[in-house]
């Protein structure tokens, strides 16, 4: 038996928007401790790692781990159907699971939806992502980071990022000219979801698809905060922390043709 | 436009960092993130046996560590069932009373090894192991290199020869190459006390098979299932018959063949419906190759006596 509640739905809603974007196809893998995702994306430049940790659902059970196959975009469809005041609750089977059940209720009005998701099979082997330490570590406001990826993208479709220790600096190059977007860190103690900070072991100096960048800031309304990490010739994480957990985003960086 | 270019271009660290973007490729992720390609056997165990007990596990140790990965994660809830766990008790009494069983243990899932979910395209169900001594190798109707094919078998030649005219009937009975291709062979009871037919019917393999049917019945599209004789015929009434193509006919035995198996055709039938449904169609003709194909093996298991 699988039963999870959440009594904030629409984070449910902007969560799956985050991830569908970038995977088709993905097992949701169900254990005691919660649900995780993991997936590339089909060119095998990105990859999302999303982990709910139990305790952010009320109630929260899984007698035994177990996967979910899921078509994103065919849940997305279903949980257009949830309102945002709603409360979730996803329920399966987990001995046969060949169906999710999702229960909707909005407490307010006493209407209760009911859906079920056939599942599908999909064949995923668990990728293992290297720990690293960061070269660089960047906090920032998620909105600022989007308004960056969002303004670079009309001069270039990739973007430099360098990091040093009092400046992060994004830079376009294009066929109309160029721009760069330079920001210092701050922090504001009445306002900590405005601050930025920067941790620094070495500068770096990094080259990024800005489409897929603009991809994963669909975790903006997630969190105020968004961070990046950074390291010379690594990939790229993006990371949005939640109250109930997270979602990583991996990006692999360009590199010099030589 | 082309003047202010010049400009930047003299600044050389300008001109390099231009010529590093122009140049840069998108790098694959890959290169960093490791996709095991084939996952260590006994992590694929231990994620499986998390929360059995080692009573369980001892006793599903044929199941653990011969059957198909695949397999394995498709049916690590069935084999904990109740009925499976009193079939591979009853099975252990048999061989505490020295009952000489076949297949050999380690051949008892060697169809999941040849041929796991992901591949299967075709499904012939078979009804016992042959039950002579060297003959059941875990693949219906099919027997090893050095074991003469029995007369069922040599009815299927030769209806595939009456139905496809190119196809060359081997001298053996060896199916492990159509296995290979994605023809699963799968009998219905898995294991049978030596010359005693049927005897480990009703004891729990028939549920356990109906749930590997049921498992490609509903997670697959497009595979093609060959009934032949009213057992595997009545076994295969679930499936879904607008997803799948259920092709029947009388058994191939002598008693029966001329009744019709001898020109059901089915194998010219399978391709087409293979080919119609974008799959590549079934090499029939490839058993004439590659004679002496040994029984993969899980690497960590060599020999009988581990399991025993």
């Amino acid at each position: 038996m699988f039963e999870a509640r959440l009594t904030q739905g629409a984070l449910l809603k902007r969560l799956l928007d985050s991830v569908k974007e970038l995977v088709t196809d993905a097992n949701f893998d169900c254990s005691e401790t919660g649900i995780s995702l993991q997936a590339m994306d089909n060119s095998h430049v990105a990859l999302v790692s999303l982990s709910l940790r139990a305790e952010g659902f009320n109630p929260y059970r899984c007698d035994r781990g177990f996967s979910l196959g899921v078509n994103l975009n065919s849940l997305n469809k279903i949980m257009k159907c949830a309102g945002n005041e709603d409360v979730i609750t996803l329920k399966a089977d987990d001995s046969s699971a060949d169906s999710l059940c999702l229960l909707f209720e909005n407490s307010s009005n006493e209407r209760v939806s009911e859906y079920e998701l056939k599942l599908m099979d999909i064949d995923q082997e668990h990728l293992s992502i290297p720990e690293t330490d960061y070269d660089a570590t960047v906090m920032m406001p998620s909105a600022e980071f989007q308004r960056i990826c969002r303004d670079l993208m009309v001069v270039s479709e990739s973007v430099t990022i360098d990091v040093s220790k009092d400046e992060i600096k994004f830079t376009a190059e294009g066929e109309l000219g160029t721009g760069n977007v330079k920001l210092k860190p701050t922090s504001t103690i009445d306002k900590p979801e405005e601050s930025i900070t920067i941790e620094l072991g070495q500068t770096v100096s990094l080259q990024f698809s800005l489409k897929y960048l603009s991809n994963f800031t669909r975790g903006t309304p997630l969190s105020d905060q968004v961070m990046l990490c950074l390291s010379d010739n690594m990939p790229l994480l993006v990371e949005y922390k939640m109250d109930i957990g997270y979602i990583r985003y991996y990006l692999a960086p360009k590199v010099g043709d030589e | 436009m082309s003047k202010r270019k010049d400009v930047h271009d003299d600044s050389s660290q300008d001109s390099n960092k231009k010529q590093k973007i122009t140049s840069s490729k998108q790098a694959f992720l890959t290169s960093w993130i490791k996709q095991p390609s084939q996952p260590s056997s006994e992590n694929v165990i231990t994620k499986f046996t998390g929360k059995m007990n080692e009573e369980m596990k001892k006793l599903l140790q044929i199941e653990l560590e011969t059957m198909d990965n695949e397999w394995l994660k498709a049916l690590v809830n069935e084999i904990q069932k109740p009925y499976f766990v009193e079939l591979k008790k009853f099975l252990a009494t048999e061989k505490s009373n020295n009952k000489k069983l076949f297949p050999p243990d380690l051949q008892i899932y060697s169809w999941s090894r040849y041929t796991p979910p992901s591949i299967v395209k075709v499904v012939i169900l078979g009804q016992d192991p042959y039950h002579n001594d060297r003959q059941a190798h875990g693949l219906c109707f099919s027997v090893p290199h050095n074991v003469p094919p029995p007369p069922s078998l040599l009815n299927i030649y030769k209806g595939l020869k009456n139905d496809i005219s190119t196809f060359q009937v081997p001298k053996h009975g060896c199916l492990v190459n159509w296995a290979k291709s994605g023809v699963l062979l799968l009998n219905t009871s898995l294991t049978v006390r030596a010359h005693e037919p049927a005897s480990h019917s009703g004891k729990g393999w028939e549920k356990f098979t109906d749930a590997v049917i049921q498992y490609l019945n509903e997670r697959k599209s497009g595979l093609v299932f060959m009934l032949w004789g009213s057992h595997a015929i009545k076994k295969g009434k679930a499936i879904n018959k607008t997803k799948h193509l259920v092709l029947e006919a009388v058994h191939p035995s002598p008693l029966s063949a001329h009744h019709g198996f001898l020109d059901c055709h089915h194998w010219s039938k399978a391709n087409k419906y293979l080919k119609d449904h974008g799959k590549e169609e079934i090499e029939w003709n490839c058993l004439v190759e590659n004679k002496n194909v040994p029984i993969p093996s899980n690497s960590d298991l060599s020999n009988n006596e581990k399991i025993d």
